[in-house]
């Protein structure tokens, strides 16, 4: 049996000695897919999940330009006021703004500033929906009143985890299908190649007698270890990216709190998901190999 | 073992490759255990159809064919292997492995069809001396003669130990001196006691041998003939040998 297995292998070995190149093509088109399909996929679980755990902040900030007139504030706080999912919006000037920041940072001491107040006026902006929130953005900073870059969403965090999740719904999920396709298809060549190249072996199997199995089974072999180096590739991709995302939430709301991927279970599902990819497109690359005609 | 009756048979065989392409026409022929037979015929006569009607990479169109007892009609993909393993095939086209050293191009056919590595180191010489090159076990293909290689190739075709033998054009490539000593290699097989069919248009070899020689032109038998033998050990070929339709 070992006996067996061990000859089946080295077989299977052999081609990936011979076309290393298409090799190399098929496992890292097939990692790629692996990596947009399945990795995405978990990335969407868990940025859903995170989603769910956060506050919801429905508060904007607008700051005004210096030097407005009063009228002109009005006007400005008019013109949001009149803007579609906006519920309340307040002027807060500079000196109330310096009582909001007191009151929401009770440990900092302002009374330096009072006279010399670095902070500008201020809108702030309640919103009935939170998915306004960068209609309205865009809205507001076409004004003439408003400081450039002027608006601050207290929800950027959400933002960017939606932005995310909806981004990597399509794009995963686009580029992934065309991934494995063409991953599927590079596998089906490299075992197609290694058939071509294993011409004389297989037929010099076929008329000592060898079992179809014997003749196949190494085909299977390479294309499953093909799709599985190519989980494997993934797995790491996988790793290093959601470590990225993670650093890159963390520095955005300190809160966050972060586990990494289960190492375990995300490498045995990739593999697994590998090998049979591999297996479906070598099963279909030998589905000609025959013993004889009969 | 009852060496009358009919090892193999063809009754009224056709080869059809395609509507206009025969390879073998009404082909009638009996072939005892234990006998030598030449099949001789130019190039595109059919030589190498008959034979690879008995091992199955084609199939008859019209016709019946018994092997062992066995009709081949009812082979099926999964018993070709069984069939195969029953015949030692000498093919015109597939030599050794080049990339393989003699005794490793025996051994991956031993291994391909399930034997242990064990099984394969005890077995190997004792193939290689059986057509005399285990003094050439450790070489690669092409360090050897024409000659060499072509009984590499028997050796392969004997790991099943299989009672018949077929060549197809095993002197193809070699002068005539080699030839008669390929040839004399399967006279001893022969004497061992397995069934020989051997394509060859190499006449004047075959003429040197008192065999039985089936002549064949456009996928048809013009010809079978018992010759005279030269060699002692061909008589009981000659008297076991069954009735010819031809
Ligand atoms: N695979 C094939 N397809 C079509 N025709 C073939 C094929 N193999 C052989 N033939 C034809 O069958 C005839 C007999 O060929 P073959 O048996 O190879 O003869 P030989 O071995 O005596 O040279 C020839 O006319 C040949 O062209
Ligand atoms: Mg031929």
């Amino acid at each position: 049996m070992l006996d067996r297995i061990e000859f089946l292998i080295t077989e299977a070995l052999t081609a990936f000695r011979r076309n290393h190149w298409m090799t190399f093509a098929a496992v890292t088109t097939a990692a790629m897919a692996l990596f947009l399909l399945g990795g995405l996929g978990f990335a969407y679980f868990r940025l859903e999940g995170l989603m769910a755990e956060l506050r919801q902040d429905y508060r904007l900030r607008v700051f005004l330009k210096d030097g407005l007139t009063q009228e002109q504030k009005s006007q400005a706080l008019g013109t949001i006021r009149n803007l579609d999912g906006v519920e309340t919006a307040t002027l807060i000037d500079r000196r109330k703004g310096l009582e909001v920041f007191a009151q929401e940072n009770p440990d900092i001491p302002v009374a330096d500033f009072v006279n010399d107040n670095p902070l500008p006026d201020a809108i702030h902006v309640t919103l009935t929906e939170i998915d306004k929130t960068p209609q309205i953005t865009e809205q507001i900073l076409k004004q003439t009143w408003v400081e450039p870059n002027g608006v601050r969403s207290l929800n950027e965090l959400r933002l960017f985890l939606q932005s995310l999740i909806s981004g990597s719904r399509l794009v995963g999920f686009t580029l992934g299908s065309i991934m494995l396709l063409t991953g599927g298809i590079l596998i089906y060549n490299t075992i197609r190649l290694t058939i071509m190249a294993r011409r004389r072996e297989m037929r010099i199997m076929e008329l000592v007698g060898a079992n179809r199995r014997t003749i196949v089974l190494p085909l299977l072999v390479e294309g499953m270890i093909d799709g599985m180096l190519g989980g494997l590739v993934a797995f790491i991709f996988l790793f290093f990216s959601v470590r990225a995302i993670e650093g890159i939430i963390l520095s955005l709301d300190s809160f966050a709190k972060f586990q990494g991927i289960p190492v375990g279970p995300t490498l045995f599902l990739l593999l697994s998901a590998g090998a049979v990819y591999g297996l479906v497109c070598s099963m279909l690359a030998s589905r000609d190999v025959r013993t004889g005609v009969a | 073992m009852q060496r009358s009756a009919p090892y193999i048979q063809f009754d009224r065989v056709d080869v059809g490759y395609s509507d206009v392409s025969y390879g073998l026409r009404g082909i009638s022929l009996t072939i005892s255990r234990g006998e030598f037979v030449f099949l001789c015929g130019l190039t595109g006569s059919g030589k190498s159809t008959l034979i690879k009607v008995l091992t199955r990479e084609v199939k008859h169109t019209d016709g019946r064919v018994l092997f062992d007892g066995q009709d081949l009609s009812e082979i099926v993909p999964e018993t070709v292997p069984a069939l195969r393993r029953k015949m030692g095939i000498v093919p015109q086209d597939f030599g050794l492995l080049p990339n393989k050293k003699v005794w490793e191009n025996v051994g991956y056919a031993m291994r391909a069809v399930g034997r242990t590595r064990r099984e394969v180191s005890k077995a190997v010489p004792v193939l290689l001396e059986r057509v005399n090159i285990l003094h050439r076990a450790d070489q690669y293909p092409k360090e050897l003669s024409g000659g060499e290689r072509q009984r590499g190739a028997i050796a392969r075709a004997l790991i099943n130990n299989p009672p018949l033998l077929l060549a197809d054009e095993p002197t193809a490539n070699l002068d005539p001196e080699h030839s008669v000593g390929l040839m004399q290699l399967l006279e001893e097989l022969n004497r061992q006691g397995m069934t020989i069919i051997v394509a060859t248009h190499d006449m004047p070899v075959v003429e040197q041998f008192g065999r039985r020689i089936v002549r064949l032109e456009f996928g048809r038998i013009v010809e079978d003939v018992r010759q005279e033998p030269l060699i002692e050990e061909s008589a009981e070929a000659l008297a076991v040998g069954g009735s010819e339709d031809a």
